[in-house]
């Protein structure tokens, strides 16, 4: 049997992967994990929270993916005095060749393919929010009027976990936007001392873009709609439905005490005691789009157990309300999304 | 030559959907097997439990640990039949089995789940299938039959095969238990019996129980006197049989039953018994016995000069003596109580049973032991009298009714002399057992019965005894017979 059509597009989407993430690694030492699972959010039509300590590189990282994939890029940096206008533009008043003058609406840095909202947690909740219907619906509303974005368009959100004093922790709902939240650790001694090697002299890594300009946008999108296309069993599915019921605790609100469902993890120790509120069904969708992206990066039609799990601990970990208990314990939901993963594997069919 | 669009694929699949299904009958046989052993296995062992059951326990107890057994195993073998039905595998199932055994990341369960959807027949396919068909076909050397499910038996049949051997051992109890054995004399195994008549005549020889040879019985230690003869129970034979070869003895008693047993039977199973070691119908049978005179003459003369007779008559009145001392006993019994009529009628049936025994059982064997024929015309007989030649005394015998063999009890010149003889006194009495008879208190205390009637002179089984010389080794037994008031 003769190379079908369908695998010559995995076979294409697989080459795309692997130069960018070649070139991205001309400039980021390391993090190979951290890339692929960014550019699996970024197929797979999300948007990624990165929280990682300041001078590891998350700027030059958004920077890099949006020259490599030969996207438009923008940048918002957040303040506490960052207003919503200042994220999705304003009308302006402005004059005309024939003297007059009229609103024009400028739009604002949202208006990109790529956009990097560094430090998003330490603006208000209310311009956080302007990035949300752009996050959520792909489009933005100024003075009444609804401006659609141009596709594809990706969020790289970053949050600094060390100076947390006169932030804005982000709200469940905005953080339930974001596909992914990745943890950019501290290199280590060698991706260092790579780094200051690299980074101190005159020569410039030079980043090519995979696409150009033309068949940039086309491209992705239809990148993404391969993605979609990845098979799926029903098992597989209803393990999902499993995992993402697993992360609810026994006294939770809203859900539905009776429910009869075939397939179900048993109840874990941690989750009743330190999670407040589980996983939305929004985390299940991210958990299988997340899935199918792996499984496409491995060169497969179909999605199996070993992509689910792969990819559980990006799509779900912000996803987990903790309570008051969990923080003075110490325990993330990192903790308990391992310990939910490994219970998982029982119910694997 | 151009192929339609998706014919590469449907050709690759239908190669696939045939492997999957080879491997889910495979699966599904072993399945079958699996669970047919464990089901059988639990049938076994209940099957074996309640047999043990059966023989161990009272039918109430049996009967109320029975169906909780027999409920208890048909819980588990549901269970074990709905188990099967949740083990049998469709082929998602074996397409997700091969998946787990081989490692292909769902590939073959995403292959069969999208194809058990309709895809790619009665619903599109989307873009990525054709690459899906094209990677199972790619991996299909990785999932061949022998290699994913080899055909072996389940590991269940270990313990079927225990349980099945456990019930066999336990069913196989009453074959080996003598309770379930067959009765020894009936109709229905009447050709086992007449085959082994000889045989078990033969197993009445008891060395131990032959009589002392002439030369050492002038010296033997028994009292000749009435008066001084040991009770029976001190008697040396029974001494010898009781410590020193009991399990002799227990074949002689088991034997004495067997005898007892065939004495008791009725008329029609005694007929044809004889009828079948005869072999011929009676009639003709006498016929048969006319011509054959001389030869059973010399018959006779071979038994009389055997000790084998003395032997067989002593054995013979052995068990009279016996049963007549059941009957005996079970005659104070019933005049020492309330006088009840019944028990004492059990007395005259026991001396009844004595004389058929004597009568039909040992002698009867005696003549096995010589020759079926001759058994065969002692068992039609059923005198234990010998019958005379041609109506007349012969050399050994006495007409029919007349008179006392004088061999009754063995060849006279073997008991060494006449003075080693005793006969009975006149005056002594037979016990008849029947109601009216007079009770009496013997010397010891002890309350008899005893008749008062004179004997009938054509008795002639009281006449035979009174007019014989009975040797000595007779004495106690005679004694204990005719003599009750004196039994020591």
């Amino acid at each position: 049997m003769s190379e079908t059509p369908a695998t010559d597009v995995v076979l294409e989407f697989q080459d795309t992967v692997e130069r960018i993430q070649s070139e991205l690694a001309k400039v980021i030492v390391g993090h190979e994990e951290l890339i692929q699972n960014i550019l699996i959010a970024f197929f797979a039509g999300g948007h990624v929270l990165i929280e990682g300590v300041p001078g590891t590189g998350k700027t030059l990282l958004v920077r890099s993916l949006a020259r490599v994939l030969n996207l438009s890029f923008s940048r918002i940096q957040f303040t506490v005095d960052l207003m919503p206008a200042d994220v999705t533009g304003t009308r302006m008043v402005m004059d005309r060749d024939d003297g007059q003058r009229d609103f024009v609406f400028v739009r604002g840095p949202i208006f990109s393919h790529v956009l990097l909202a560094d430090e998003i947690n330490r603006s208000t909740p209310k311009t956080q929010a302007a990035l949300l219907e752009a996050m959520a619906e792909l489009q933005a509303t100024v003075a009444g009027t609804t401006y659609q974005l141009a596709p594809p368009f990706f969020v790289l959100a970053t949050l600094n976990p060390i100076e947390m004093e006169g932030t804005y922790p982000l709200p469940e709902a905005q953080l339930d936007r974001f596909f992914f939240k990745v943890r950019l650790t501290y290199p280590t001694h060698q991706e260092v001392q790579r780094i200051i090697s690299s980074t101190t002299t005159t020569e410039e890594p030079d980043v090519r873009p995979v696409f150009t300009e033309a068949e940039a946008v086309e491209k992705v999108l239809s990148f993404r709609r391969l993605v979609r296309d990845v098979l799926v069993t029903p098992q597989i599915e209803e393990y999902i439905a499993a995992v993402i019921h697993a992360t609810l605790p026994a006294d939770a609100p809203y859900v539905n005490a009776t429910d009869p469902a075939r397939v179900r993890l048993p109840r874990d120790e941690l989750v009743d005691r330190y999670v407040h509120f589980g996983s939305s069904p929004r985390g299940g969708q991210t958990l299988l789009l997340g899935a199918k992206g792996a499984a496409l990066l491995d060169g497969r039609a179909n999605v199996s157990y070993e992509d689910v799990t792969r990819v559980m601990l990006p799509a779900l970990n912000h996803r987990l309300v903790l309570n008051f208990a969990a923080e003075a314990d110490g325990v993330d939901s990192s903790t308990i999304l391992e310990r939910i993963g490994r219970s998982a594997t029982k119910i694997q069919r | 030559m151009a192929v339609p669009p998706g014919t590469e694929e449907r050709t690759a699949l239908v190669e696939i959907e045939a492997r999957l299904h080879k491997l889910q009958t495979r699966f599904n046989l072993y399945t079958a097997q699996h669970q047919l052993y464990r089901v059988g296995a639990v049938l076994a062992l209940g099957v074996a439990v309640s047999t043990v059951l059966a023989f161990s326990v009272s039918s109430f107890w049996f009967s109320a640990a029975a169906w909780p057994l027999f409920g208890v195993a048909g819980v588990i073998c549901f269970r074990l039949l709905r188990q099967a039905v949740s083990d049998w595998t469709d082929l998602n199932s074996a397409a997700r089995r091969v998946d787990v055994q081989v490692g292909l990341k769902q590939r073959l369960a995403t292959l069969a789940a999208q194809t058990a959807a309709g895809v790619p027949y009665t619903r599109p396919a989307t873009r990525l299938w054709a690459h899906l068909v094209h990677d199972n076909l790619r991996r299909l050397s990785q999932w061949e039959v022998k290699r994913v499910a080899p055909s072996r038996i389940p590991l269940s049949l270990l313990p079927f095969l225990a349980a099945i051997l456990l019930a066999c051992a336990v069913a196989s109890i009453p074959l080996l238990s003598p309770a379930s054995e067959p009765v020894p004399f009936s109709l229905t195994n009447i050709g086992r019996v007449t085959s082994e008549l000889p045989e078990r005549a033969g197993q009445l020889v008891d060395e131990r129980l032959f009589p002392d040879p002439p030369n050492e019985r002038g010296r033997s230690d028994q009292p000749v006197a009435l008066t001084d003869t040991p009770p029976l129970s001190q008697h040396p034979l029974r001494h010898v049989d009781d410590h020193n070869a009991p399990d002799q003895s227990e074949a002689s008693k088991s034997l004495g039953r067997e005898l007892r047993e065939l004495a008791s039977l009725p008329a029609d199973i005694q007929q044809a018994l004889r009828e079948a070691l005869q072999g011929l119908p009676e009639s003709q049978d006498a016929q048969a016995e006319e011509n054959m005179v001389p030869d059973e003459q010399a018959d006779e003369a071979n038994l009389a000069s055997s000790d084998d007779l003395g032997l067989e008559n002593r054995l013979v009145s052995q068990e009279l003596a016996g049963e007549a001392g059941r009957a005996r006993q079970a005659g104070e019994n019933g005049a020492e109580g309330d006088g009840d009529a019944s028990l004492q009628g059990n007395a005259g049936r026991f001396q009844k049973s004595a004389q058929a025994l004597r009568g039909s059982g040992l002698h009867r064997l005696r003549q096995a032991r010589l020759a079926p024929r001759d058994a065969a015309r002692a068992l039609r007989s059923g005198n234990p009298q010998r019958a005379s030649r041609a109506g007349s005394a012969g050399t050994g015998g006495m007409g029919a009714g007349t008179g006392t063999d004088p061999q009754l009890y063995g060849n006279p010149a073997k008991f060494g002399g006449n003075d080693q003889t005793f006969s009975l006194s006149l005056d002594a009495s037979f016990e008849k057992s029947r109601t009216g008879n007079e009770v009496v208190k013997d010397e010891g205390g002890g309350v008899i019965s005893k008749s008062t009637s004179q004997l009938n002179e054509t008795q002639a089984f009281d006449d035979a005894i009174r007019n014989a010389q009975i040797p000595p080794e007779y004495e106690d037994i005679i004694k204990h017979l005719f003599s009750r008031g004196e039994t020591p």
